[in-house]
């Protein structure tokens, strides 16, 4: 989902930089004020591990394919999405700067959509649904809904530049994401499995 | 499983998927792009979009080591770029989070 140059008109990058700088901003204030050195190794690693896996492309129905974006993950292991926009934040830049993936004037977009988006539904969504559909359902629905949210924000963005018109960029991008989302899904669900049962500590709803 | 355990492991885990990524990894369109394509079948803008040209020019594009013709990039290349980038992300979060954590 990472938007290149040229699909966010100037001005729209413009005003989505400063809305992503202030996020930073915040989850910055978040972490100074929340977060334990102690976490800084697994903070580290994991965005490592999200970083190699958005490499990994996976086939999707309909000639498509995508990946782990791994904010909704992050967000559910911390019980923030602070957490989430800060690593999401720290891969997007290494991405665009380096390896061309997400054009460095849409970087504030995909911060926002990527990081924003998939950090606040994938934590607010779990919070939202675990005690009515148990928490690994609950952790299955809100990481699908962070790509899906995502994407229909990332189309939105590119209806207000003119580069698709709104109602085939929400038929388009809602369609393969919706197909995506369960990429997101499966990958999350089954690392957190994996933790709660390795280390039950690392996760802060155990805390 | 003690912490560095955990840590280790999670970073193998990430270097792992940087050497298979670059072999089995699908290279049809993402879903951005492969909506950009649809609807630039009709809709003009979305196909200029996707021929647009980077702002920057970045020294590892598509995650490879830059070549005269596409076709010619290796698979060998691709990992070792992902290697580099797994290490600088491990990094520059490392940083980013001494920063930006309470310390005793």
């Amino acid at each position: 989902m990472h938007i290149p140059d040229g699909f966010i008109s100037i001005p729209l990058c413009a005003i989505l930089y400063i809305i992503a700088i202030v996020c930073i901003y915040l989850s910055l204030k978040w972490s100074r004020d929340n977060l334990d050195e102690k976490y800084i190794p697994l903070l580290a690693v994991l965005a490592a591990g999200i970083f190699a896996i958005q490499s990994f492309n996976l086939p999707v129905p309909f000639g498509s394919s995508g990946h782990l974006l791994g904010a909704a993950l992050v967000a559910i292991i911390f019980c923030s999405p602070y957490a989430a926009i800060l690593v999401l934040t720290v891969v997007l830049i290494l991405q665009a700067i380096f390896f061309g993936d997400g054009g460095i004037t849409a970087l504030g977009a995909n911060i926002i959509n990527m990081g924003v988006v998939g950090g606040f539904v994938g934590y607010y969504g779990f919070n939202a649904l675990k005690d009515s559909i148990g928490k690994y359902p609950a952790i299955f629905a809100s990481a699908w809904a962070a790509c899906f949210i995502a994407a229909l924000v990332a189309a939105i963005e590119m209806a207000l530049s003119g580069t698709f018109p709104l109602s085939l960029g929400i038929y388009w991008m809602g369609l393969f994401h919706a197909m995506i989302g369960v990429i997101e899904a499966i990958i999350t669900t089954v690392i957190i499995a994996g933790l709660e049962k390795v280390r039950p500590d690392l996760l802060a709803w155990n805390n | 499983m003690d912490n560095k355990t955990v840590y280790a492991g999670i970073f193998v885990i990430a270097l792992i998927v940087c050497l298979l990524s670059p072999f089995l990894a699908s290279g049809d369109p993402d879903g951005l792009e492969k909506s950009a394509e649809n609807i630039g079948e009709t809709y003009q803008v979305a196909a200029d979009a996707l021929e647009a040209d980077s702002v920057i020019s970045p020294i590892m594009p598509d995650y490879n080591f830059p070549t005269e013709n596409e076709d010619d990039a290796s698979p060998i290349g691709g990992v070792i770029c992902l290697v580099i980038g797994a290490i600088l992300t491990v990094a520059l979060a490392y940083g980013v989070f001494y920063l930006a954590t309470k310390h005793e």
